[in-house]
């Protein structure tokens, strides 16, 4: 049994942008860094609450 | 070596719906035309999940024996390996989980070796007494365990329960890669996985799967190492970065695309009972 990508999302302190990091990446230097400035983000949800309304405008942090 | 790989498609699992990807197949038959097809397609197993009436994941033996009995009504030619799970819904009792197998006498079931939270938020329990109980029975009724193993430990837990004689050699894992609480999924990690499957349990078989983002790094890297790989909507929504899956077809049709660009070969159903040590 697996559920998929456990997200965590985030909005940049800086810029503002919107993003998103799969903890399956969590070992990766970009996990919970805005993609623009490199800033830490501030978490403000996840899969198990806060999960946004607007999920599809985060940005996902991965480079694949 | 084998030059032989087994694609395993997990066509459902319990988590994703049509909101996440309208192609997941959900009805049993839904399921079996999707298990038909992915056969066609190069899978020699399906790893099944069943959900209810209303999408949720359920351990309904009704359910899983609607769509056995609709794969072999209306596709009699289809010798694909069927491996049941025995996790389909956190709150299945132990002996619902076990019924359908009883029943139905899949020639693979899912034994998930050691308990776990589960998406931060909840347990996913496998208790000593059901891992006990099922490893026997499993034995009994002729059901080849896939051992999942999220963590390492998992791989010394099915040690344990291969010294017990709960479970029997060769044992067949699944390495299950990146999944929240998990292992994350890597190259460095699965080599680690291999590595200690067989210090604790030589002369295994192992396949596995990345979730999400390392789905394509665990799939090449398993073929190169000469596992076997588990693919299907079960574990990813998402073909690639920012395109849903059309189908499960599709993952099972890039799997064999790498498998023989590698230079190996896709093994046939009855290729992978060789391998498993599966008497048809």
């Amino acid at each position: 049994m697996t559920w998929g990508i456990y997200w965590m999302f985030y909005h940049c302190p800086d810029c503002g942008k919107k993003f998103k990091s799969g903890a399956d990446m969590i070992t990766e230097p970009t996990f919970g860094r805005c993609p623009v400035c490199n800033a830490e983000g501030v978490l403000i949800g996840e899969s198990k609450e806060g999960y946004p309304a607007d999920a599809e405008d985060y940005e996902d942090t991965a480079e694949y | 070596m084998s030059k032989k790989t087994i694609i395993t498609v997990a066509t459902t699992g319990a988590w994703p719906k049509k909101e996440n990807n309208p192609n997941v197949p959900m009805t049993p038959a839904e399921i079996s035309e999707d298990v038909y097809a992915c056969w066609k397609a190069g899978a020699a197993v399906a790893h099944l999940h069943m959900r209810d009436d209303n999408g949720n994941g359920t351990m309904s033996a009704d359910k899983f024996r609607e769509t056995v009995e609709l794969l072999r009504k209306n596709h009699p030619e289809c010798d694909i390996i069927l491996n049941l799970t025995t996790s389909g819904d956190l709150n299945a009792t132990d002996e619902t989980r076990q019924m359908h197998l009883k029943e139905l006498r899949p020639e693979m079931g899912s034994y998930d070796c050691g308990s776990m939270n589960w998406l931060h938020s909840g347990l996913f329990i496998n208790h000593p007494k059901f891992l006990e109980e099922l490893g026997k029975n499993m034995q009994e009724w002729g059901v080849k365990p896939e051992i999942e193993a999220f963590d390492p430990g998992m791989i010394a837990n099915a040690a344990y329960y291969l010294k017990k004689g709960v479970l029997k050699a060769p044992l067949h894992f699944q390495f299950c890669m990146g999944c929240a609480n998990g292992i994350p999924g890597s190259m460095k990690n699965l080599v680690f996985m291999k590595e200690t499957m067989d210090q604790l349990c030589p002369g295994s078989t192992w396949s596995t799967f990345g979730v999400g983002h390392s789905a394509m790094e665990i799939m090449y890297g398993a073929i190169a190492m000469g596992g076997h790989i588990r693919v299907g909507m079960e574990d990813n929504v998402m073909y690639a970065k920012g395109q849903l899956a059309e189908s499960n077809v599709q993952f099972v049709e890039r799997a064999a695309r790498a498998i023989r660009e590698f230079g190996r070969e896709v093994a046939t159903p009855d290729e992978a009972r060789e391998i498993l040590g599966l008497k048809k």
